[in-house]
């Protein structure tokens, strides 16, 4: 059974008034226990209006969310999702409100009813697994960090909670190099040892080509293409439609083929393009 | 170091800013000079202090000690910003923040309507705007059914209405998708081509930065490295060492290298590489 399923999805804002704008039109998505699930889409694909339905921050108008076989609609359910799924949105700036870092990440394990000592620890750890400092987080307000930081914070919060599956709307966005490769090296972890499933809304190919298990393409509100990245990043006209691009190695390889290189299929990584490029060099000299 | 004769558009002279009292400097002895109709994209880690140095242009924030000018104008006199605000438009990273009109004319008019401009030359500089921006055939269409690209165009488009020759852009390409990124960059291009505008892009993206005149690379406080793209970007082990990443071409031709292909130091974009490649 997928620990995630959405049937027929259909969500619509502002629903039944003159500016009512349909997100998710029809989606249907299976997610698989440990799995990393890349959502990409233009803008206003519906991205993160899917991952607003997986802790029922979201109810579907039409069509049902089930997550481990029980329906997001029903509200005792709901009332411990939280718990189960930890969302973290795409502007974590809007939903601080404790006073210093420490605090504002102990939020979540202070509601399971953890000991002090215990709630102490699972803060530690998760300021830890996105790179901030712990003097810092005790003296400090949230507000008083740089964007990327905040971010990192608002990870950190939903990290303590220690939630089984991760909803991440654009966790890199405004992060830089160092704090990414963080973040992704803490997700590997938490899918590889606790078995975590991971579900990330992004715009940045070059991070889900390396990091997702499998790739869900979404246009106007339904799944447009689904597949490990590899196969995604062959279809290179859908992946074009859907307003995306390719990873920046796929990308080269596909100028070069079009240049009468031989390559095969998409490099997903700087490493694999490298070694295809030499590989081409040394059939062109022997070729000659 | 003297104050040199001073051309320089924007000038910072020993800038430092703490938030508070107690905290530490965010800026910690910024010396820089950007010249009118130059595109300078400034990178460096989180909390180094890029934002910061981008809000002392446009007034936003004035420094805690030395100066920063705009065209000859000093920050910290109150009634400099006004004029100030005239020549320096801002554009946020979140593009829902700084949205206003019910339409996307209305929200281009905004700007001149603000400065007091009388209707015809609304009019026209809203048109002229939205022609520059390509979003000429959505002047009728509310901000917020518009892509994330074309929010940051439009955002653009509002300070290219109120002709300030100068834009600062906060990461404005960070909440949004490959295609969006793309257009709001060749809007970038066309504004410095065709206008003379000075840009001053802040950005995570190495790709987009490639593409300045100059780069500068903030970090802890202070300006690490600035240089043409090409000279920063072959300083590899530097920038790796301050946390940063290298533009894909860049790291993938210096892969290259290694296997002794034959390719010039650095290779910046795409197309460069391609090039150099079949030629090889």
């Amino acid at each position: 059974m997928p620990i995630i399923s959405m049937e027929n999805v259909w969500y619509t804002y502002n629903r039944g008034t003159p500016i009512q704008t349909p997100a998710l039109s029809g989606l249907s998505l299976d997610i698989s226990r440990g799995g990393f699930v890349a959502l990409a889409g233009h803008t206003g694909s519906g991205k993160s209006t899917v991952l607003r339905h997986l802790n029922g921050l979201l109810l579907p108008h039409r069509g049902r969310v089930l997550i481990e076989g029980s329906d997001t609609r029903d509200k005792s359910f709901r009332k411990g999702l939280w718990t189960r799924v930890g969302l973290v949105l795409q502007y974590p700036e809007r939903q601080f409100f404790e006073e210093t870092v420490f605090r504002e990440v102990a939020v979540g394990p202070d509601n399971l009813g953890l000991s002090p000592g215990e709630v102490e620890d699972r803060v530690l750890e998760a300021l830890a697994v996105v790179g901030i400092d712990r003097r810092l987080a005790k003296e400090t307000s949230p507000y008083a960090l740089s964007g990327g930081e905040q971010r990192r914070v608002a990870l950190a919060s939903v990290l303590a909670i220690r939630p089984g599956v991760l909803a991440l709307d654009e966790p890199t966005a405004g992060i830089d190099f160092r704090g990414r490769q963080r973040i992704f090296e803490a997700l590997v972890e938490l899918k590889r040892h606790q078995g975590a499933t991971i579900i990330m809304a992004s715009h940045n190919m070059d991070d889900m080509a390396r990091m997702a298990d499998q790739i869900v393409v979404i246009k106007e509100g339904r799944a447009l293409l689904e597949g490990t990245p590899r196969q995604v990043f062959a279809s290179h006209g859908l992946v074009r439609e859907a307003g995306l691009s390719l990873p920046f190695p796929s990308e080269v390889m596909a100028r070069l083929r079009e240049k009468g290189f031989n390559t095969g299929t998409p490099a997903l990584t700087v490493d694999e393009a490298a070694e295809e490029i030499i590989n081409n060099m040394g059939a062109r000299k022997t070729g000659q | 170091m003297a104050q040199s004769s001073g051309t320089g558009f924007i000038r910072f002279r020993d800038v430092v800013y703490r938030y508070g009292n107690n905290s530490k400097n965010v800026l910690n002895g910024i010396t820089a000079d950007i010249s009118r109709g130059e595109f300078v994209a400034v990178i460096g880690p989180n909390g180094s202090g890029k934002s910061t140095l981008a809000r002392h242009i446009s007034g936003l924030l004035v420094p805690s000690g030395g100066q920063v000018t705009v065209d000859g104008m000093d920050t910290r006199e109150p009634e400099s910003i006004p004029e100030i605000r005239r020549r320096v438009g801002f554009v946020f990273q979140n593009p829902d923040n700084q949205l206003v009109g019910t339409t996307v004319e209305e929200d281009i008019a905004f700007g001149p309507e603000n400065l007091g401009m009388d209707p015809d030359a609304i009019r026209k500089s809203v048109d002229f705007a939205m022609t520059v921006a390509g979003l000429k055939e959505l002047a009728g269409r509310p901000p917020h059914m518009l892509s994330g690209g074309q929010k940051q165009q439009l955002a653009i488009a509002g300070v290219v209405a109120m002709k300030t020759g100068c834009l600062v852009l906060d990461e404005p390409t960070s909440m949004i998708g490959p295609a969006g990124r793309r257009s709001v960059m060749s809007l970038l291009a066309r504004l410095k081509k065709e206008f003379n505008m000075t840009l001053v892009l802040i950005t995570h993206h190495m790709e987009e930065a490639v593409f300045a005149d100059r780069v500068m690379v903030a970090g802890e406080g202070r300006i690490a490295m600035k240089g043409t793209p090409r000279e920063v970007f072959r300083s590899t082990s530097a920038l790796s060492g301050m946390g940063l990443d290298l533009p894909g071409p860049v790291e993938l031709s210096s892969r290259l290298r290694a296997y002794g292909l034959a390719l010039p130091d650095p290779v910046l974009t795409v197309d460069e590489l391609v090039s150099c490649l079949c030629l090889l």
